[in-house]
């Protein structure tokens, strides 16, 4: 069974599935479904005390297991407090590491994303950071002994597809010194899935493209056959491409032409 | 005054689980934060709110 670790955590499905922007709850839970998720990450948001009904988002969420995720973060300070929260509210010990700063381009502050990193550590959570594509910052964090990396494609929510793919690449070449890499943010389609699976990158983490798709389970499907196909290509050990064409036909025998 | 979800309000002197079960709060599916010591509901220890105390009360909501 070819599955990968998070910490003490085994799993199969190498897609980690966002629950955000869903239209309603079946739709998720449906696309969860398709995934063929065992993860899912959750935020953590105050409590509307004028009117405190709960939504039934755990009721939803059965029969995966939840991430929480310290998204709202500006500094390590704030990540802290909400991964604590977010720990209280599902039990559970790992937290998806976010500290974005600035809203436009939603990209993670390294400085405090290392901080915040050593400090859940030191407090017993298995840490899965969300980072730009730094190879340094990975080894710091892999260091530390974070759970997993989490490199970014491109800009989250943007669907933009793989656009560091030549940093990806060095994660790749580095894979023995890291823990798991999982690419996080900006795949839009399958294919940007099946292309971070066959570099030999660990698990994708998909929200938008399926959440904002026409048909999210079935397209959350198409994410689950990407993921499988690509981690399947990169087992088989791909061919090395070369500079010109290679004919599969024998070049001999061909009856057409006479023999000098 | 107490910091309860942002809000500034004059619950100095209160037990905190009291006010949240006035609030209609399920304690079961939040959990609270007390000055940086965050609690799951149920695991409330009883807690006289004073002056300058930050509460805050959350749930899981959907996220990526």
């Amino acid at each position: 069974m070819d599955t990968w670790k998070v910490g003490d955590v085994e799993l199969r499905s190498r897609l980690i599935l966002g629950s955000g922007k869903f239209r309603d709850f079946g739709a998720m839970q449906e696309a969860i479904r398709a995934a063929g998720a065992e993860v899912a990450t959750v935020s953590v948001r105050r409590v509307e005390l004028k009117a405190p009904g709960h939504v039934g988002l755990l009721e939803a969420l059965e029969g995966v297991r939840l991430l929480p995720n310290t998204a709202g973060a500006k500094t390590a300070e704030e990540a802290l407090r909400l991964a604590r929260l977010g720990r209280a509210l599902t039990g559970e010990r790992w937290v998806k590491l976010e500290v974005i700063p600035y809203p436009a381009y939603l990209l993670p502050d390294p400085v405090e994303t290392l901080r915040a990193a050593e400090a859940l550590l030191a407090e017993g959570f298995l840490v899965l950071p969300y980072m730009g594509p730094d190879l340094v910052l990975a080894k710091r964090l892999a260091a530390l002994g974070t759970a997993t990396v989490m490199p970014l494609a491109a800009p989250i929510g943007s669907g933009w597809g793989v656009r560091t793919r030549a940093l990806l690449e060095l994660f790749a070449r580095e894979r023995a010194s890291l823990p798991p890499v999982v690419v996080d943010a900006g795949l839009g389609l399958p294919s940007h899935a099946a292309e971070v699976l066959e570099m030999g990158l660990d698990a994708a983490l998909v929200n938008t493209a399926i959440a904002e798709a026409q048909d999210p389970p079935a397209m959350a499907e198409a994410f689950r056959l990407a993921v499988e196909a690509g981690r399947k290509a990169y087992l088989a050990g791909p061919m090395q491409p070369r500079e010109a064409a290679s004919p599969s036909s024998p070049t001999e025998g061909v009856p057409l032409r006479r023999s000098q | 005054m107490v910091w309860l979800n942002g809000e500034a309000r004059p619950l100095e002197g209160r037990d905190l689980r009291e006010v949240l079960e006035e609030l209609g709060v399920e304690l079961d599916r939040v959990a609270v934060l007390v000055n940086e010591e965050a609690f799951p509901g149920r695991e409330l220890p009883p807690h006289v709110l004073k002056e300058g105390d930050v509460v805050e009360v959350v749930s899981l909501m959907q996220g990526g």
